[in-house]
Order: structure tokens, then C-alpha cells, then sequence
């Protein structure tokens, strides 16, 4: 008997390549039955992938039509590292292979890249929003010493004009937004247009920080791209009426 | 928060998305009628590997009112690579958050550390491979801290140079590494009709002591011009052969917790309940005929 990793890599290669790849004397019985079962075993992890990508893409799957979408979806299956991946990530690089493999338009590779941010959202950690009316009960002082970060589900993007028009038949505010804010503050991802602000605001959560802090952070640069305390203001309430927020421990604050 | 700790030698289901509010509301409706809601469930953890969102909430739910069993289609326990250590850390994650009543996976190899293959390949039947298999398994069970059980697998090929039939493989293992035997009867069909076994012997191969759980699932069949071939599809009712096998194991081994298992086209929540109904229903006429049994043999 062969060594265990020579029958694996003779079975792989079988699955890959086909019958030829596969020796005379692994397995018992006729070639034929041989063939028939190595067949069951190629074609459950072939639709395995394939049902795993498109379950993953569904919009992506509609745009370009179940045919289409499926020969693309073979094709990225070859592409290297894309199986080393398990099922619930081996969609992680169609959007950029979809960018690069020159078949399809911006759109099409946008929304892939639209719908992997969404899952990633819809799986992220759970975590207790800050809601606006915990912070409306304190003081100035209070408040400016509140430390927060981004909520684990919340990401701000923004993606090809014609996702933006796809997305704005569900809310129109989305179609004119240049960047949009996916978040799940409980058990459904939202999609709320993202002001300048808001993503400036959003740029400095990536570690915890202070409300005064990033006041701070936020207005004090000289130039253009300094916000107003009025716009600071308006941006957090916005990103916190999505829950964006969360209320970090004061240990971590920057 | 706590969780049931105990599997009960009653049918289970598998659970599925489109089950979760239905099974939560089975656990009211369960006051009134006996057979309502199953007796525990059974899940993937690979379906429940991120981090957070709507399917923790639901299984964080129903974890509180039925027993679970995770069943692992990830650790590629038998591949020359060795166990996943990514799925095993994840998996050691997910038993800490839920503390299942049973933790579970295949005699099988999911391909290699560059190259996963989402299938449950079959392992040769070879001394060098039962001393790997059991060194996997210390592995899993050191990192969970607790016993696991096995499956055996569907095949649709044997290896030509085995050395040991299936159940003296799965015995083995059992004395090498501690864990104990997860029987798909089902797969048993599947296996001795696609190699031309006798399914009954294959059944009473097995020892019972070693037994933890029990799977019970339909096949899809499939002729070809060189014989019948079963497919291991969970997508149809448990056919009569299985029933029957069932039947014969459990009037050997007793009652064992016993699963419905149904994964591809599946049904409203009530089918899974009939089926996991007539699990029940042969273990109690089962039980009913050892104590008729012991009742002749006292007098």
C-alpha cells in the first residue's frame, strides 16, 4: 500500500484531472465502477463551491445570468489560493478577480465587492450599539470624556456609481451618496448614505478614543478638510442613529 | 446562561435556517402534544464559524431548551497533513460558547493544507493510516477536552490493499484514541450495497458499547450499466432497509440518541418530525419487546 499522502495526492489529482490521473491499483473492482465512484466524490465537491459561491453572490449571480455567473465561478475555482479556502470564505476573492479578469464591467465586479462587505457584516461580532439617548443624559464634561470605536459590523465604502443607483431603488438617498455605511447593530444590515463627515469621523475609530478626543482630532486641522463642530455633531448623531458605535473600555483609549 | 449537557436516547433533527422559528415555537407546543418538538438537535458548526450576527442569536435560543450535537464536516482528521488546526480552533471556540452534549466528525480526509476539497474522502483501511487517524483524534480531543465520536463513512470505493474491514478499523480507533463511534446506518447501506457488503453483517459488527449516537437519513440511487450506486444525498424520507437496519442494531444495543438527518431539498419542519416520530416509535415497541423478553426469561 502506498504511503497515505501518495493515495491522497493520486485522489486529488483524480478529482482535478480526471480518470487518467488516477492509478490501476488504488482501489478494488472494475475500472468502470472505479470511475463511477471517484465521479461522486468529483461532482459533490464541484456543486459544493459552485452552490457556496452563488449563495454568497446572489445579486451578482442576477446581473450577469446564471450561465455566465457559473462559467466565472469555474473559472475563479481555478485561480491559486481560491480552494485553499473553506466554504464559508471561498468567495473572499471573486470581487478582485472579477476586477482583473477583464470579462466583466465595473458594476458587476463592484457588486461582488458590495455583497462580500455585506456578509462580512451580517457575520461579524456582536455588539451593544451606543445609542444616542445614553449620551443625551449627561453633561458637556460627560460627554466629551465617553470614549467610543466603530461597531464591529459597521464599514463605511464607497462603490462604482452603479451600485450606488442599484442600491438607491431600495432608498434613494443611497443613489446619491458617495459612500455608503453597511451596519448591523442587531440582526438586520442596514444601508445608510455616509456624509463627508461621517466618513471622516468614521476614519479616526479605528482604535478607541475619546469623544473630546476626536472633537479634536476632527476640527482642529487647519485647512480644508477640517469639519465645523455643527457638521462633527450633526455626523455623529447620524452615525450613531445607524449604530455605528459602540462604548469602549477606558483603558483602550488613545 | 446554561445549556442541556445531556443527549437523550430519543430521535433528534438536524437544524436548519428555515426551521429556527418553527423549532423554537415547537418547545410551547410541546406542552401539548408529545411529539411536537425533537428531542434534540443536531448542527454543522462550520455554519456557525463567524463571529457573531443572526444565526448565534437563533442558536444561542434554541440552545437553551434542547441538547445540541455538533457535528464537524471540517477536520479533515484523516488527510497526511493532519487535522485543520484553523477549523480545530474555531471548533474549540464554538464548544466553549455553547457547551454541545456531543461533538462529532468523520472517518474521512477533506484534502491537503493547500487544497481543501469539501467532500469526506475515504481513508485506506491500513495499520499506518489507523495509528495517524488515532493520533488526529488525541489531537482533537486534548484541544476540546472531551471525547469524540466518529463516523463511518459512505463509500463508493474500496481501497484494494485494506487490511481491515470497516468495523475493525472503527474498533481500533476506539482503543487507540479514546472516542467512540458516531453510526450513520444509513451509510451503512449506502457502503455495503455501492461494495457489495452484507449490510446486516456490517451492523452487527459493530459494538454497541462504543456507540454514542446514531444517523438515520435517505440516499439518492442511481443505475448504471456496472450496478446500482447509492448516493449519501440526506435529501429524501429513511428508506425501509435503513429502518430495518436501525431496527436490528438498537434491539442489540438499546436505545441510542438517533438523528434525522436531512440536508438537500429539505422539507416543512412536520416531515422531519414524522421521521424523527418513527425512530422513536421503533425504539419504544423495542423496549417493549426486551422487557416482554426479560418478563419470559424471570419466569
Amino acid at each position: 500500500m502506498p504511503m497515505l499522502e501518495q493515495v491522497q495526492t493520486a485522489m486529488m489529482q483524480a478529482i482535478d484531472g480526471g480518470p487518467a490521473f488516477l492509478p490501476d491499483d488504488l482501489f478494488a473492482g472494475t475500472r468502470a465502477r472505479i470511475v463511477t465512484g471517484m465521479k461522486v466524490h468529483a461532482n459533490t465537491i464541484s456543486h459544493a463551491r459552485l452552490v457556496a459561491i452563488e449563495e454568497t453572490f446572489p445579486r451578482t449571480l442576477s446581473a450577469l445570468g446564471k450561465a455566465r455567473f457559473n462559467r466565472l465561478s469555474r473559472d475563479y475555482l481555478e485561480q491559486p489560493g481560491v480552494c485553499a479556502l473553506g466554504l464559508n470564505r471561498i468567495g473572499a476573492l471573486l470581487h478582485e478577480w472579477l476586477r482583473n479578469c477583464g470579462e466583466v464591467s465595473e458594476d458587476v465586479f463592484e457588486l461582488a465587492r458590495f455583497e462580500w462587505r455585506w456578509l462580512e457584516a451580517y457575520h461579524a461580532a456582536d455588539a451593544e450599539p451606543l445609542k444616542l439617548a445614553v449620551l443625551a443624559g449627561l453633561d458637556a464634561d460627560a460627554l466629551l470624556d465617553v470614549t467610543i470605536a466603530a461597531h464591529p459590523a459597521a464599514v463605511v465604502e464607497a462603490f462604482a456609481r452603479g451600485i450606488h443607483h442599484a442600491l438607491g431603488t431600495q432608498s434613494p438617498e443611497l443613489a446619491e451618496s458617495a459612500t455608503i455605511l453597511i451596519a448591523r447593530p442587531e440582526t438586520e444590515v442596514l444601508l445608510v448614505p455616509a456624509s463627508a463627515a461621517m466618513v471622516a469621523i468614521f476614519g479616526r475609530l479605528g482604535k478607541p478614543v475619546s469623544i473630546g478626543n476626536l472633537l479634536g482630532l476632527c476640527t482642529e486641522p487647519a485647512g480644508k478638510d477640517a469639519l465645523s463642530s455643527e457638521d462633527f455633531i450633526a455626523a455623529l448623531i447620524a452615525l450613531l442613529e445607524a449604530g455605528a458605535l459602540i462604548r469602549a473600555e477606558q483603558q483602550q483609549v488613545v | 446562561m446554561t445549556f442541556p449537557t445531556v443527549l437523550p436516547p430519543l430521535a433528534g433533527i438536524g437544524l436548519k435556517p428555515q426551521h429556527y422559528g418553527d423549532v423554537l415555537q415547537s418547545v410551547s407546543a410541546s406542552v401539548t402534544s408529545p411529539v411536537s418538538a425533537p428531542a434534540w438537535l443536531e448542527v454543522h458548526p462550520q455554519n456557525y464559524f463567524g463571529a457573531g450576527g443572526p444565526p448565534h442569536r437563533w442558536l444561542t435560543a434554541i440552545a437553551q431548551s434542547f441538547p445540541l450535537s455538533f457535528h464537524s464536516v471540517g477536520l479533515s482528521l484523516g488527510s497526511a497533513d493532519g487535522v485543520n488546526a484553523d477549523e480545530l480552533e474555531q471548533l474549540a471556540a464554538l464548544c466553549q460558547r455553547y457547551q454541545p452534549a456531543m461533538v462529532s466528525d468523520h472517518l474521512s480526509w477533506s484534502g491537503s493544507a493547500n487544497n481543501r476539497y469539501p467532500d469526506l474522502l475515504p481513508v485506506p483501511y491500513t495499520a499506518a493510516a489507523l495509528r495517524h487517524f488515532a493520533a488526529q483524534i488525541g489531537k482533537v480531543q486534548d484541544r476540546l477536552k472531551r471525547r469524540i465520536l466518529i463516523e463511518n463513512p459512505s463509500r463508493y470505493l474500496a481501497f484494494a490493499r485494506d487490511e481491515m474491514d470497516e468495523a475493525q478499523f472503527l474498533h481500533e480507533l476506539c482503543r487507540l484514541s479514546g472516542c467512540g463511534i458516531l453510526l450513520d446506518i444509513n451509510n451503512i447501506e449506502v457502503s455495503a450495497t455501492n461494495l457489495g457488503l452484507d449490510a446486516a453483517a456490517m451492523v452487527d459488527a459493530i459494538d454497541p458499547d462504543l456507540v454514542g449516537e446514531l444517523h438515520l437519513a435517505g440516499h439518492a440511487r442511481e443505475d448504471h450499466p456496472e450496478g446500482v450506486l447509492l448516493i449519501d444525498d440526506h435529501g429524501s424520507r429513511v428508506s425501509e432497509v435503513t429502518w430495518s437496519l436501525f431496527a436490528r442494531f438498537i434491539a442489540r444495543a438499546g436505545n441510542k440518541p438517533a438523528l434525522i438527518e436531512w440536508d438537500t431539498d429539505v422539507p416543512d419542519l412536520p416531515i422531519l418530525l414524522e421521521e424523527a416520530a418513527k425512530a422513536e416509535a421503533i425504539m419504544a415497541a423495542q423496549t417493549c419487546l426486551n422487557a416482554r423478553a426479560l418478563d419470559h426469561a424471570d419466569a
